[in-house]
């Protein structure tokens, strides 16, 4: 897995964490189908978004050295909930535009769980 | 590699499909040309993850930058956006096409001119109007309408008779028009990419890429089918077309979600058909896909209700308004970028029209008994009552999310040269043989789903390419 799977990884298992909520074990761990989906998608996105996102992935795995002294992709859960956090609210427009983006994509597919459950057939 | 034809058509969707058979039935030697792979419709449940994967330009994941970014999707399939939509059909509203002849003095663009078109549409196309009329979700809409008194219509889809609660199969290109060009002798390039076009010794050259080779399509004449955001950027890439995408426009759409006390929502339910037009209102309202998926992508801003979606999703649906954007956008072809940069400025007239439509639609879903609503808005929300709603702070740039399924006008036609990139038939002003088929050509947002007006105006085209009209 390169640098950026594992960045992609890191973000949607503590976004699936706090997604799926308690007591329904259809959307709980282990979420690679929900990483693998988030990496393919931000594969698959235009060009220049795509090298944006790219990009911002690494500032966003670099940043968590200043506050955790250890890049993201390396934090324990409660670490990564901070920083996500901080991205979240912060000032900086893309900055909240990363965040939003896995959480996007990560609900999307995360949920699409339940419509397998329910339909019996692929999502 | 070279492929010769008379024509070529570049785009498979509605536009590109319509045209390609018109052409092939008037006996001309047709080239279908489609950048993605041609899939049965069956191929996957219809909104599902896999569809996104399949069918979707970039698996749907695109968006129109701007201090509010607008989320946007294409289909990118053999039939285009109609292998991936709900299938809403309605003619142009006639005070569009008489804004577009007087604004862009667009010629024979009546709704007289356009009625023999889309009569001849609607005759090929199965229309079945109360095919999702028993739909929970939308029921609860029309209910709502009548009890606030706005007039709620249910749009024509192009699909089968349903059974009352989802719509019969769709009536998709690749089940209609493509079938039909394909018997008339067109020949289909699936997987094709038009890279640039040229003119050369009286021909026009497309050149593309095929399999990780190079082809190059040889035709008399082009349709660019492509879509509101490709065309331009083929023309751009091209250098042709003037200022093609310097006028995008869309359909700002902002979704909220409403849970009931009772079952409002089932699987493959599909998208209901009810829509409501307030009068005098720039906004309207609709019924989005209500699926777990789509419910958690809404409920995004409402951690609390989007942990209760997989116990609860049956009594939630989603809902959305919508105005014809008044903001302008942009495509912009960057040097060694396959893909084009989209932007989007959103007026303020449309955060203002969807800020008001949703706290209306919120006070429609009350009245139709709806016990909380969930705007898709950053701090807006969640409501309790219609009051509650009412008085509910504007909708700001860095609150909203704003999506569009809508994306038109971006080479408007017309016989002003300094508005338009086509003239009043699609063919591009200062070409030999080269036509526009999809909805770039509009002049600006429609205000209703621009496929109806999309095929119409190329079947016209079409037939004036062949000196029929």
């Amino acid at each position: 897995m390169n640098l950026s799977s594992r960045i992609v990884s890191a973000v949607a298992y503590s976004v699936c964490q706090d997604l799926a909520g308690a007591a329904e074990p259809r959307l709980g761990a282990p979420y690679n189908d929900v990483a693998r989906f988030l990496d393919e998608q931000i594969g698959r996105m235009p060009v220049p978004q795509g090298w944006g996102v790219r990009a911002l992935a690494l500032a966003f795995d670099l940043s968590a050295l200043v506050s955790h002294g250890a890049r993201f992709h390396r934090l324990r859960h409660e670490a990564r909930r901070e920083r996500l956090a901080v991205w979240r609210e912060s000032p900086v427009f893309f900055c909240r535009q990363y965040v939003r983006l896995h959480e996007s994509l990560a609900a999307y597919r995360l949920y699409a769980r339940l419509e397998t459950s329910v339909l019996g057939r692929g999502s | 590699m070279t492929q010769r034809s008379q024509i070529a058509v570049i785009g498979s969707g509605p536009g590109g499909a319509v045209a390609a058979c018109a052409l092939a039935e008037a006996g001309r030697d047709v080239l279908l040309v489609e950048e993605g792979p041609r899939l049965a419709l069956e191929s996957c449940r219809p909104f599902s993850t896999e569809e996104m994967v399949q069918k979707y330009r970039h698996g749907g994941v695109s968006a129109a930058l701007g201090s509010c970014p607008v989320a946007y999707v294409e289909g990118r399939v053999v039939g285009g956006g109609s292998e991936v939509n709900s299938a809403l059909y309605h003619r142009a509203p006639v005070d569009r096409l008489e804004e577009w002849t007087r604004r862009f003095r667009v010629e024979a663009l009546s709704e007289k001119d356009l009625a023999a078109q889309s009569e001849a549409i609607e005759a090929d196309l199965t229309m079945a109007a109360d095919s999702s009329r028993l739909h929970p979700a939308g029921m609860r809409l029309a209910q709502g309408a009548e009890r606030l008194g706005l007039p709620c219509r249910q749009a024509l889809r192009m699909a089968q008779a349903g059974d009352g609660r989802t719509a019969g199969q769709r009536q998709a290109m690749s089940k209609t028009y493509i079938p039909r060009a394909l018997q008339a002798g067109c020949r289909l390039l699936e997987e094709t990419r038009v890279l640039r076009l040229t003119w050369a010794a009286g021909r026009w050259v497309c050149r593309a890429r095929r399999g990780g080779a190079s082809l190059d399509i040889e035709a008399e004449k082009v349709f660019l089918a492509c879509g509101a955001i490709q065309t331009p950027h083929l023309l751009r890439r091209s250098g042709l077309g003037g200022h093609a995408g310097a006028s995008l426009a869309l359909h700002p759409t902002v979704k909220l979600v409403a849970e009931f006390a009772d079952e409002v929502n089932g699987p493959d339910l599909g998208v209901a058909a009810q829509q409501v037009k307030p009068v005098g209102m720039r906004y309207g309202f609709g019924c989005s896909l209500s699926s777990p998926s789509n419910l958690a992508l809404a409920l995004l801003d409402h951690p609390e209700a989007l942990t209760r979606v997989a116990a609860d999703w049956r009594r939630m649906a989603v809902y959305y308004a919508m105005v014809p954007g008044t903001g302008c956008g942009e495509i912009r072809s960057l040097p060694a970028c396959r893909d084009p940069l989209v932007r989007y400025r959103a007026s303020a007239d449309d955060l203002g029209g969807l800020g008001e439509g949703l706290r209306r639609l919120a006070e429609l879903l009350f009245a139709a008994g709806a016990k909380r609503v969930y705007p898709s808005a950053g701090g807006l929300g969640p409501w309790s009552s219609a009051a509650e709603a009412g008085g509910a702070a504007a909708l700001t740039s860095s609150d909203a999310r704003l999506i569009t399924i809508h994306l038109m006008g971006s080479c408007p036609m017309g016989e002003d040269r300094g508005l338009c990139v086509a003239d009043s038939f699609g063919k591009v002003h200062g070409s030999d043989g080269l036509w526009l088929a999809d909805a770039s050509l509009l002049c600006g947002p429609v205000g209703v789903n621009p496929q109806g007006t999309v095929m119409a105006l190329s079947r016209r085209n079409a037939l004036r390419a062949l000196g029929k009209l």
